[in-house]
């Protein structure tokens, strides 16, 4: 029975709670059970929250019971990233610096989907506040990958997909400032999607590097992160950057075929970087949309090879100056150090000293260097001009195509301790996702062929910014045609799909 | 712009970034930033003249709201995540 309620997708078993075809403690009952089975082998969850989910889950059955409809989510088991508030959870950000702080408000992301009827059952294991590829730099320990333990599941939105993955959880929200929400999805096999800059509101998302931050659906199928970035994303007055959709994105419109459609692939990312196996995906992904109709070509994009420099530049700037507010005063960690206990400033440095994991102070103190008196315009202001460059060339480029397609990675996920073999390396495997991040915009990964051990390869499908609906669009229908039986869960690889009524 | 990251660049960088490292974290420190200064250098190869800075790649950046209080009465919640309180004051070390 849990096999079989699990293999649902999350629009599928919202429709079928909403119809009293199934009751949310009995979804409930399936995904406590998974997380209790494999949660100490993966690491996904900081924080499970069985009591408060319980309680929400009672809360939506009784609306339903007396005639209610409490939403679009009703009932969907959901796993939130620990840097979301959510009142009363902790939200540690993946570090020791934030371990005991609780949030006193919803992020509005978690207030949309309360009111959308979905049920918070944890807070998922992520890179130190975002800032790593591979899942692995949390203060709590790196999260494995659900379809082999002995690899990454890739970050920073880790514990995100890996719980999905694995079915713990039905759907999950990732951020992504750098390919966070997109990495983790290609290497576990799942969807994730980066909405364009300002489609989603940012308030209570703990801040990395403000301009490129954005809360991202991470979903089973392609249906399921329409739906769920139908219900987060919006205008918030909260959030002056944010603009919500261009227009609606679910439910998803369907279209027959790809006639018309231009497609692009950046000659840039066809590079050494890219393995043989993640090249003929890539290709074969370029057959499939033109079997459907599309025209796919190569081009140049221009800048290709600067994206990363310029990215972290601006990241690094932009998290040194969003981390100077933790200094163990009014929340965070304070050191216990007595020397420290008398002096101000002393405390305020070991607190962050402490509190801050290697891979946060270096990249705080590199932003801190090229933010610095007499190497600003060369360092931060010259990377900002190479970002209007490379979102000028992404502008060229969509008078062209209509979409971009390529890789998320140059590969599969790589073993466990890739974080911490070599930093620069794991920085230029961003390569493929930054881009999206410094030109604000949307960007899916999908599962598309897997290697010789079954490890997923992630292609990833580019819209320019606003253009959600279309890009949602394509990528229903080239997921079709690589998984013509329907989405494939991970952890249990099965079909989605009838349940033939064996639990009801 | 090729910077050398000596010690004194490292100790400034501390002091900007309001932390204190260890010897060994300081010559790592010095090491990685080297590394990833020498890698940024690349963008000054661009020709950049007459490029104006792209701060956020948004369009309706700087929006005002009304100035609203809309989550006032949390005093208890919000005391709760300090480190050391008394009389719902924060408990700091003495400044003078």
């Amino acid at each position: 029975m849990a096999k079989a309620l699990l293999s649902l997708s999350a629009a599928q078993l919202s429709e079928r709670i909403r119809n009293k075809e199934i009751r949310i403690t009995d979804v409930l009952d399936a995904v406590f059970e998974t997380i209790q089975k494999r949660e100490q082998e993966l690491g996904a969850f900081i924080t499970v929250d069985e009591k408060g989910a319980r309680e929400q889950g009672d809360a939506l059955q009784r609306r339903l019971d007396v005639g209610e409809d409490p939403g679009p989510l009703c009932g969907v088991p959901m796993a939130i990233k620990d840097n979301i508030c959510v009142k009363g959870l902790p939200t540690t950000c993946g570090s020791r610096m934030l371990k005991e702080f609780v949030p006193t408000y919803d992020a509005e992301v978690i207030k949309r989907l309360r009111e959308a009827g979905a049920i918070f059952i944890g807070k998922t294991n992520m890179d130190e506040f975002g800032m790593g590829s591979y899942g692995e730099t949390s203060f709590f320990g790196a999260c494995k990958n659900p379809l082999d333990l002995t690899k990454v599941a890739g970050g920073s939105s880790a514990g995100s997909a890996a719980a999905v993955a694995a079915g713990e959880a039905f759907l999950a929200l990732g951020s992504d400032t750098g390919g966070s929400v997109r990495t983790p999805a290609a290497f576990c096999g799942i969807v994730g999607f980066k909405p364009s800059y300002g489609a989603v509101s940012r308030r209570g998302l703990v801040a990395y590097a403000s301009s490129m931050d954005q809360i991202g659906p991470m979903a089973k199928n392609v249906e399921d992160a329409a739906l769920l970035l139908q219900v987060i994303a919006g205008e918030d007055p909260m959030d002056a950057t944010s603009r919500g959709l261009k227009e609606s994105v679910w439910p998803i419109q369907n279209r027959c075929d790809l006639s018309g459609i231009r497609i692009g692939i950046p000659s840039g990312w066809l590079q050494d970087q890219l393995s043989g196996g993640m090249r003929q995906n890539l290709e074969q992904a370029a057959a499939a949309l033109r079997d459907l109709g599309a025209a796919v070509e190569t081009f140049d994009l221009g800048y290709e090879d600067l994206a990363v420099a310029a990215y972290y530049t601006i990241a690094d700037a932009q998290c040194s100056s969003n981390l100077a507010r933790f200094d163990g005063m009014k929340y965070g960690y304070r050191t216990q150090d007595p020397a420290a206990s008398s002096d101000l400033h002393r405390m305020l440095k070991q607190s962050r000293s402490e509190g801050f994991g290697r891979e946060v102070k270096r990249r705080i103190m590199l932003g801190g260097f090229v933010l610095s008196e007499g190497y600003y315009e060369a360092y931060y202001l010259r990377a900002l001009k190479v970002c209007r460059l490379i979102r000028e060339a992404f502008t060229r480029a969509f008078e062209h195509y209509d979409l971009l397609l390529g890789p998320v990675s140059g590969d599969v996920a790589p073993p466990l301790g890739a974080s911490f073999l070599d930093n620069l390396k794991m920085y230029e495997s961003d390569c493929y996702t930054v881009p999206a991040n410094l030109a604000g915009l949307c960007a899916l990964s999908l599962p598309f062929g897997a290697n010789e051990n079954g490890l997923p390869y992630g292609i990833q499908l580019l819209g320019d910014t606003g253009c959600e609906k279309g890009l949602l669009e394509v990528a229903a229908l080239l997921e079709a045609a690589a998984l013509p039986d329907g989405y494939q869960q991970a952890a249990y690889g099965e079909k989605g799909g009838d349940l033939n009524g064996e639990c009801l | 712009m090729s910077v050398v990251v000596d010690d004194r660049v490292i100790k400034r960088v501390e002091i900007l970034s309001e932390l204190s490292l260890s010897g060994e974290e300081r010559a790592q420190a010095a090491e990685d930033m080297q590394r990833m200064l020498t890698y940024f250098d690349k963008l000054s190869a661009v020709d950049t003249e007459g490029i104006s800075p792209l701060a956020y790649p948004g369009t309706n950046v700087g929006k005002l709201r009304e100035d609203a209080v809309t989550n006032g009465d949390q005093k208890d919640e919000v005391l709760s995540n300090a480190p050391k309180t008394r009389e719902d004051l924060f408990v700091v070390p003495r400044t003078i």
